[in-house]
């Protein structure tokens, strides 16, 4: 066997050469009469709308993602002392407190493995992984995006308790999940496994209330700001 | 429509500019905008709405609140619609329930006259239609027909979606009456989020059915409550407390789950029908039921009245009768004490210590006959009202975890303990105004006395109970039913208790007659509202619609969707043998295991030794739980020095991963348990042509000298980031690639395109079993059990008790060694061409169980049956011959082996 950097570089997506990168509800925009854009060798939805609805959904799975766990003192060093339950937003990159051992980055998907590395760089005692493809993620919006997670989740999502900038772990659709509000649009993230369930379930639960697909690369900040 | 409404007056419900026509057994009707179906009949001229569950006696409106069921309907086909809460809408196909061939002639009215000779009294489908027994076909083929309410359509399809939304709120009220009100508005100042639950038609309880007196009082706490910001829902109903104060509230279709930090409980209390002959006659109602038809929809029908009460509640409502307008000949007080002066005051005749004792007519009241010692007096009527008292409305309370206790003051069961959250005012609480003097039991007449409305339970039939040994009201309830209706209770659970106490001679407010246990739903609730938008979660690897689409059979495996097979399970055996098949793996558990103690966390999780494992190595490996069982297994590689990834079987990744990060919890060592399951695609490519075909994909040199069996390596393969494993499942050479998920789909199109040339087939999980079997593989679950532990699982080589470290299972594994063998897991070759199904037993030379099989298959390549069993050890060498049992009575002989049906010295999976 080889000398290799990083053991475990076989679980991110970054490091694949000529490779159609998949989310889990492509056939899902395909039966919805989406068209497909190759974004950093991902193949995305193209939606023709553009968020005009009650409450909107975007498939944003291929944004990268990395789960930190250390000692609580490291994280909280890492994450310059966010508080538990809450998240911050630097430069395009969101990094969520999710426990006091466990945070969790979001961050576009060409810069996953640069700043995993760095990451990990930082202490020994850090573990940073590519989970890119161990989350599947699900961006909610609209005017009526509380009401559709009301009919997803038990979580409290009322302003004064899950405000812009929270953070939380918790059941979604019957899933263990990863809940981000985003100035009232909110991130779910679950297991890449369950993603199509996810998108066909949160579309469901909020088809008595209008909600369209959209494409990612219409609500995605950092893809907007490209 | 100028039948019998009176004048117009605040407070009515009615829209009289709206007519609204809908149809009743066929004709049409007309009512107005506001009605309910029940009024709208009522004031056409109606007053049989429905036939009585078992007897089919003609029943008319009682409360018109939905506490009784005698106005059940078929509303558009839907059957059990209470007609007294839905409001009528344009072109309502409204019919009666319960009668053939129509309401009014009900050839099933018969029933009720037949007993108790035919033997339709409390208990009979114990005792009757089970002679003779050859006739119980036509018997069921009437029971069938005759029994339930309403038919379903099973044709009838729904159109309309029926929700389901998680609510939070700091207030939840459930009641809208005046003390609900009062406590939403206050709790809304205060600038709480607060929600109120209204089952009624209109808020404010008895403000809005009380009569004219009440609507100021009503309308400021309205306007107080709307100011305030009170969520109202209205028409809906809480439909029980669950534990942590979840309470379900239905409304249309729509159940709304609320979690609120304060519960507050404003029921309101029940008024309560007395026991007498014939109390079910349409024409006899409850106060409120007829204050409701003149107060909120202005009806006034009935030419003289008389009332019927045991308590100060029915004296108001006799008075607020008359201020209505309706002609109230008498009220008979049952109490003999009490102050009946406001009575005679307005001109009525007032009959203290008088007791009902018969309703006199056949399809409507026409009178009743009043007795009190010697003396009687028959009175003519056409609206007989009845007012037990009432009792407060504490089921809800004692579903969320409420004590509730009798107050003998106020003769009804009022909230004692209450859980943290909980709170509970108004009527429910307690009131002293509703207190009642107890209704002495009706005398014996020769006509049916009616404790249960709903399940048409009698005085007669609660006697029968007693006499057969069903001594209190909880086993009586079981026998007849009593309380068991759409009421649950409501109407009858105090007389029921009543006539009990009295039967047995006991002090009524002893209580030692007991309560039943109320339990949700509260209210007769939909199937569908109960099942609303149910979710089941799937898991689907990334290659799933790859095998959906090219003819896998796609099954339930755990909570994943794998293929069973790809329509030709033997092909694909016969493929992995000779030379090409590529089955997806991917459900396998993954977890990473990094850190300094990496090494040393897993040598205490595991008896194998894992500490000196060399570098790009992978090891079988089992966990054992602290009894020494085996719990799981699967594969453990060394990917650096400090850096481990482990595989677990697919169901038991979640439980695996608990397993590790517990023990580690509690061990604090230096390492990091990181689940990877989900972000992890794995595919076993395996057969003789494996390495040739996946060597067109790769640069890595795959060479047995190179990489030989059991061991790891990082590889890119057709462009995807791999971690190789050269391990095999399946018994041939074989590659386990484990790369990002995303990348799933095309690696496998891939990998399929390269095997091309060598007749690569998909292989399924069958197929996979089938494989696996003929190298003996254990399955954790299906050859082992919670009692399994490795010794006796065939499995000494993988425990290492010289290891200095104490590791999970150790002690129970010494005693089980010290202890010996009892039984042991062996492999047996069927010797007659049948093949025994998993789960018989091994038959011992006495004739008893000796053992059983946990695995079996037909294995064409060997041309024989194979599998796996349990033995006691002293039938487990090699070469014994047993019996296995066949479900046809016979038994198929076989042999025990302990070496792999096939390739048993692995020269195949070496190669």
């Amino acid at each position: 066997m080889s000398t290799v950097a990083d053991p475990f570089a076989f679980l991110s997506p970054a490091a694949a050469e000529g490779v159609v990168l998949r989310t889990p509800m492509e056939r899902n925009h395909r039966a919805a009469g989406a068209e497909f854009d190759d974004r950093d060798g991902w193949r995305v939805a193209d939606y023709p709308s553009n968020g005009d609805a009650p409450a909107w959904a975007a498939d944003i799975s291929h944004h990268g993602k990395i789960d930190v766990r250390g000692p609580h003192a490291e994280i909280d060093r890492l994450s310059a002392g966010l508080e538990l339950g809450r998240a911050s937003h630097v430069d395009g990159v969101w990094t969520l407190r999710l426990s006091p051992s466990h945070a969790v980055v979001l961050c576009p998907f060409p810069r996953v493995e640069q700043l995993r590395s760095r990451i990990a760089s930082e202490s020994e005692a850090i573990c940073a992984t590519d989970m890119t493809c161990g989350w599947a993620g699900v961006m909610l919006g609209g005017e009526r995006v509380r009401d559709v997670f009301m009919r997803s989740s038990s979580l409290d999502v009322r302003p004064h308790r899950f405000p812009a900038g929270a953070c939380m772990a918790g059941s979604v659709m019957r899933c263990g999940s990863i809940v981000l509000n985003d100035d009232a649009r909110f991130w779910v993230l679950c297991g890449w496994e369950f993603g199509e369930y996810m998108w066909e379930s949160l579309l469901d639960a909020g088809a008595m209330l209008g909600i369209i697909p959209v494409s990612a690369t219409a609500v995605l900040r950092s893809e907007v700001a490209a | 429509m100028a039948e019998r409404r009176l004048a117009q007056r605040q407070g009515e419900l009615i829209d009289r500019s709206q007519e609204v026509t809908f149809q009743w057994e066929g004709r049409p009707v007309t009512g107005y905008a506001g009605d309910t179906i029940a009024s709208a009949l009522f004031a056409a001229g109606t007053r049989v709405f429905s036939r009585s569950f078992k007897y089919h006696r003609p029943r008319g409106l009682m409360c018109c609140s939905g506490q009784c069921p005698n106005c059940l309907v078929e509303v558009d086909g839907q059957p059990t619609v209470r007609a007294c809460m839905t409001p009528v809408e344009q072109g309502m196909d409204v019919k009666h329930l319960n009668a053939w061939p129509s309401l009014r002639r009900d050839f099933l009215h018969l029933v009720g006259r037949l007993t108790p000779s035919f033997g339709m009294q409390v208990g009979f489908y114990y005792k009757t239609f089970i002679h003779p027994r050859r006739a119980w076909p036509l018997y069921e083929k009437i029971l069938r027909n005759a029994a339930g309410l309403g038919k379903l359509d099973p044709d009838h399809r729904r159109t309309e979606r029926f929700d389901k939304v998680h609510r939070h709120v700091d207030v939840l009220v459930i009641g809208g009456g005046e003390a609900g009100l009062e406590a939403a508005a206050e709790a809304a100042e205060q600038g709480k989020h607060v929600a109120l639950v209204e089952e009624g038609l209109a808020l404010g309880g008895q403000l809005a059915w009380g009569g004219p007196r009440s609507n100021g009082r009503l309308t400021a706490l309205v306007d107080r409550v709307n100011a305030a910001g009170v969520e109202i829902l209205q028409p809906a109903y809480a439909g029980g407390v669950y534990e942590g104060l979840l309470v379900p509230v239905y409304q249309g279709r729509t159940m709304h789950r609320f979690r609120p930090a304060e519960l507050v409980i404003a029921t309101g209390s029940i008024e309560q029908p007395l026991v007498f002959g014939n109390n079910d006659l349409p024409g006899v109602m409850l106060a409120s039921g007829a204050r409701r038809l003149v107060n909120q929809f202005r009806l006034m029908p009935w030419e003289q009245a008389v009332v019927l009460t045991s308590s100060d509640e029915g004296l108001a409502a006799a008075l607020d009768l008359a201020d209505g307008g309706v002609n109230v000949l008498a009220v008979a007080d049952s109490r003999r004490d009490a102050d009946g002066s406001t009575i005679e005051d307005a001109g009525i005749e007032y009959l203290a210590g008088f007791q009902p004792w018969q309703a006199r007519g056949s399809t409507a009241v026409t009178g009743v006959v009043v007795k009190r010692d010697g003396e009687h007096r028959t009175l003519a009527c056409d609206l007989l009202v009845m007012s037990g008292g009432s009792v407060g409305q504490t089921a809800l309370v004692s579903q969320g975890g409420g004590g509730i206790r009798y107050d003998r003051d106020q003769r009804r069961y009022v909230p004692d303990s209450l859980p943290e959250g909980m709170r509970v005012v108004g009527a429910a609480a307690g009131s002293a105004a509703a207190a009642g003097a107890v209704p002495a039991q009706a005398p014996k007449t020769g006509c049916k006395q009616i404790v249960c409305f709903c399940e048409d339970v009698t005085t007669k039939d609660i006697a029968l109970s007693l006499d057969e040994g069903f001594s209190s009201l909880e086993l009586s309830k079981r026998y007849t039913t009593v309380t068991m209706g759409p009421c649950q209770g409501r109407m009858c659970h105090r007389n029921s208790g009543l006539v009990i106490a009295d039967q047995l001679g006991l002090d009524p407010d002893s209580q030692r007659v007991g309560v039943t246990t109320s339990r949700p739903p509260h209210n007769p609730t939909s199937f569908s509202l109960l099942a609303a938008r149910g979710y089941e979660p799937v898991k689907r690897t990334s290659t799933h619609h790859w095998h959906a689409e090219h003819g896998g059979k796609m099954l339930w495996a755990g909570d994943w969707k794998r293929p069973y097979d790809y329509g030709d399970g033997d092909g694909e055996v016969d493929a992995v043998h000779e030379s090409l098949g590529l089955i997806d793996v991917s459900t396998l558990g993954k977890l990473i295991v990094r850190g300094p103690e990496a090494a040393a966390f897993l040598e205490r999780l595991y008896p194998n030794r894992f500490g000196d494992m060399k570098l790009a190595r992978v090891r079988y490996g089992i966990v054992c739980g602290d009894d020494g069982s085996i719990i799981d297994d699967g594969t453990v590689a060394r990917l650096s020095e400090q850096e481990y990834y482990v595989t677990t079987t697919s169901s038991g990744a979640g439980g695996m991963e608990q397993w590790f990060t517990w023990w580690n919890a509690v061990w604090k060592m230096d390492c990091e348990i990181v689940n990877v399951t989900s972000t992890i695609a794995a595919f076993n490519l395996a057969g003789p042509n494996a390495r040739t075909a996946l060597s067109t994909l790769t640069d890595f040199d795959l060479s047995n000298e190179a990489f030989p069996y059991l061991g790891a390596g990082h590889a890119q393969i057709a462009g995807v980031p791999c971690l190789v494993l050269r391990i095999g499942f399946v018994g041939e050479l074989g590659y386990e690639l484990h790369l990002p998920a995303a990348a799933g789909e095309h690696l496998w199109e891939k990998l399929m395109e390269a095997g091309e040339p060598y007749a690569v087939k998909p292989f399924g999980l069958e197929p996979q079993r089938v494989l696996r079997l003929e190298k003996m593989h254990i399955i954790v679950g299906q050859d082992t059990n919670a009692e399994s532990n490795p010794l006796e699982a065939g499995m000494p080589w993988i425990v290492k008790l010289d290891k200095e470290s104490d590791w999970i299972g150790r002690y129970a594994i010494e005693w089980y060694k010290r202890r010996g063998n009892r039984l042991t897991l062996v492999g047996w070759e069927a010797q007659n061409g049948g093949v025994p199904i998993e789960g018989t037993q091994v038959v011992g030379a006495d004739g008893q169980p000796a053992g059983r099989i946990t695995s079996s298959r037909f294995s064409r390549r060997l041309g024989k049956a194979i599998g796996i069993a349990w033995l006691p050890v002293e039938q487990s060498e090699e070469g014994t011959a047993i019996n296995i049992s066949d479900p046809k009575g016979s038994t198929i002989p076989a042999t025990v082996t302990h070496k792999a049906f096939y390739d048993p010295d692995g020269e195949r999976l070496r190669s």
